[in-house]
């Protein structure tokens, strides 16, 4: 009866962000490295600047496409208070990779709620291990803003078992090809930038 | 063989696109917008295929259901709630039968991700009489997409495929045939059918009804015996699970046998199966998404003696909402983890209007009309712009159906109710809005109408409109509405305190009123600009 549970992985975030480009990778290289994959995501209304959730599982043997609560091994977030919302899916020895960019709800900019002040303590208590990373600003230093995601994927990519050369294929067959080497240097720095915040 | 990542969606679009389909039909609507897009992507290839968007989920199904009268198959596909307006010809070409094989694939959506409610079309399936398949997963999906052809023309019927929303938006990999395994292109339609069997004037239905129900013991005995309905004897507690339902048992299960299992993928029920498990268990889980519906049969009015049935109707599962792998644990009693740092204080992220919106700058400009008018009523529709419901407009009392909206406000006004407003899109206009306003425009109903015409079917991903712009114009004043009470603004800041005033005069009006808000989706105004990289690169949408 012994038997290899699936690892899981969340992404959070906004819609807009790359998501579910990011769980495509993931899921991409967890294929590559001869793992079942499934993965789910969210299309439709709730993308309307609302909150955005993919989830990738992946293992010798893979049924529910759903994350159980509490079993996560990462849990990576491109926004910061989405990244508190989605804590409950983490396990307690998980790895949380957060980028410190904050997108307010529309709740927030009508003057209605407010942005937790303290959200970065709040992170720094919910979250055990915690890489948290200005995943925009190395976006930007990589060539674009608008690889954020895949900064984010490179930093995930230190909480996972998978190999660095399947990662690299991954990321190449799921981006056009003019952008291949950018989404790699993102990759790179992401996947760089976690290893250094580890160790300090 | 290869295999490939796809959703649940895609792999029933590449299933119909292996299984040498002559065309697809669909409406846009989450979440099974993305088994047409599938198939229309790949539909220019060697052995193009026919892959327009239609207008509504009733003329997909009837053009699906004329392409399978001329010999040829076809795949109609739509969300659970377009079921309801294909419900006419649905239930009826159950008597008309096929020609070549038609299979109508359905996405039901519970916990209504994006859906006004989470009917369960397996009820359907069973009104019309038909064969349901409900895959578990990917490679069901796409083996099910195939062989539902074959059945279909084998049992000259259609066929329902069902799929929910996780496994709908759900990627796994599946294997799949290479293009030299696929089986050859028939050049010629299968021969033209008996028109006495789709002629239904009652002599002729109640022939083909006749033999509707003589098919039913022939769809049992398929159902029988369909090796997809998995049964394993083993415990005195058993599962019977269907489709997606089955993954989150296993998961739950973790590999331990002790439990006795009936995995149902075909309807009607697999009888004999379903009695076996029952005779070998003691106690019996139900785990379907969506409505009780095999709990129910099973329990009929009497209940089963001396066996306990669990579920949704018993209570050891949710009656509503999605089924979850922690859910499933629980209610058959297995270990789960359970989270208990839930972060309630968080502020929510609902979906809201995007910054730059047209349909914004109409609402603001509605809500300053109508400020004067506390007994307005705004009758709206499927689409973005439902979301003029939440603040800070909240200017929005009704989303029921697509097209209700003009209707409605018709009743109302005929309620003596003033001022009557609707906001409806102009895709929602098309699919179903232009019926109800050609008798609003006859009676000059003392109403304002709102078309917003972003040229697009926004909330599903952009896809093309029937009629926009002059086209949807020329549309207005043919079903009747009167040249001198139809209206056009630009929803823009700038042309606010002008738009405020056209609408006070259209609204003061006792009668007919139009007001088309045009300006396009910014969504695919950015696309049309990145895809054209020597258009202006100004933002036309935000208009500054």
């Amino acid at each position: 009866m012994s038997r290899v549970a699936p690892v899981s992985v969340v992404l959070a975030g906004v819609g807009g962000q790359g998501i579910v480009l990011a769980s495509t990778i993931v899921a991409r290289a967890a294929i590559l490295a001869g793992f079942q994959v499934k993965t789910n995501e969210v299309h439709g209304m709730a993308q309307r600047g609302g909150s955005v959730i993919a989830q990738v599982r992946y293992g010798p043997e893979v049924h529910s496409p759903l994350v159980s609560e509490g079993t996560a091994c990462v849990l990576a977030s491109l926004e910061q208070i989405e990244a508190l919302r989605n804590a409950n899916y983490l396990a307690p020895e998980g790895l949380a990779v957060v980028s410190r960019q904050r997108a307010l709800p529309a709740t927030v900019s009508a003057g209605r709620a407010v942005y937790p002040a303290d959200v970065e303590a709040r992170l720094r208590r919910t979250f055990n291990r915690l890489i948290y990373l200005d995943a925009e600003g190395m976006a930007v230093r990589c060539g674009s803003v608008r690889v954020a995601n895949v900064v984010v994927l490179g930093a995930l990519s230190t909480g996972l078992d998978l190999p660095a050369d399947t990662w690299h294929a991954a990321v190449s067959s799921c981006v056009p090809e003019k952008y291949r080497e950018l989404n790699i240097r993102a990759f790179q720095a992401g996947r760089e930038g976690a290893t250094s915040a580890a160790s300090s | 063989m290869k295999l490939e990542l796809l959703l649940g969606d895609e792999a029933i679009g590449l299933g119909a696109l292996h299984a040498r389909i002559g065309g697809a039909f669909s409406y846009p609507g989450t979440p099974a917008t993305e088994i047409f897009e599938f198939i229309e992507e790949h539909s220019r290839g060697p052995h193009p295929i026919a892959a327009r968007w239609s207008a509504n989920e009733k003329v997909a199904y009837e053009e699906a259901l004329g392409m399978s009268y001329a010999g040829r198959r076809a795949i109609v596909s739509m969300k659970h709630v377009g079921l309801n307006v294909a419900a006419d010809p649905f239930i009826n070409s159950a008597l008309t039968g096929v020609n070549g094989g038609l299979v109508v694939v359905v996405a039901d959506d519970p916990g209504m991700h994006s859906s006004q409610n989470e009917q369960d079309s397996r009820y359907f399936g069973e009104f019309a009489q038909i064969p349901v398949l409900e895959p578990g997963n990917q490679q069901q999906a796409y083996d099910f997409a195939r062989e539902a052809f074959e059945l279909s023309e084998k049992f000259n019927l259609p066929v329902m495929i069902r799929v929910v929303t996780r496994l709908a938006h759900s990627r796994a990999n599946v294997r799949v045939l290479s293009e030299d395994e696929l089986p050859p292109v028939s050049s010629e339609p299968r021969p033209r059918p008996d028109p006495n069997h789709w002629t239904l004037v009652p002599s002729n239905a109640r022939r083909r009804f006749r033999r509707l129900l003589t098919m039913q013991p022939v769809l049992v005995e398929w159902s029988e015996k369909s090796a997809q309905n998995e049964l394993r004897l083993s415990g005195r507690r058993g599962i019977i699970a269907a489709g997606l339902a089955g993954n989150y048992v296993r998961e739950a299960l973790g590999g331990r046998g002790d439990f006795s299992m009936l995995h149902v993928a075909t309807y009607p029920l697999p009888t004999e199966k379903i009695r076996s498990l029952v005779g070998h268990c003691d106690e019996i889980f139900v785990v379907e998404e969506g409505y009780p519906f095999i709990e129910k049969r099973l329990n009929g009015v009497l209940g089963v003696p001396g066996k306990a049935i669990r579920g949704k109707l018993d209570g050891v599962l949710p009656p509503d909402g999605e089924l979850t792998p922690d859910a499933v644990a629980a209610a058959l009693g297995l270990p789960f983890r359970q989270v208990t740092s839930a972060i309630e204080d968080l502020t929510g992220r609902p979906p809201a209007l995007c910054r730059g919106c047209p349909h914004a700058d109409t609402f603001k400009a509605i809500i300053d009309a109508t400020a004067g008018h506390p007994g307005t009523i705004l009758f709206s529709d499927i689409g973005c712009y439902t979301l003029g419901v939440l603040p800070p407009y909240k200017a929005v009392h009704s989303c029921v159906d697509m097209g209700s909206s003009i209707a409605m406000a018709h009743g109302a006004a005929q309620a003596g109710a003033h001022p009557v407003l609707c906001t409806i899109g102009d895709s929602t206009f098309t699919h179903s809005g232009m019926t109800p306003l050609i008798g609003a425009a006859r009676a000059d109903a003392d109403m304002t109408v709102f078309i917003l015409d972003n040229a697009t079917v926004a909330m599903t991903g952009g896809q093309q409109t029937m009629a926009a712009g002059e086209q949807l114009l020329n549309l207005l004043k043919g079903l009747g509405v009167p040249e001198g009470h139809l209206h056009v603004i630009e929803p823009l800041a700038k042309n606010h305190e002008q738009n405020v005033a056209l609408l006070s005069r259209a609204i003061n009006h006792r009668g007919l009123s139009v007001i088309v808000a045009q300006r396009e989706c910014i969504h695919t105004r950015r696309k049309a600009v990145t895809e054209k990289p020597a258009a202006k690169a100004a933002c036309a949408s935000c208009g500054q």
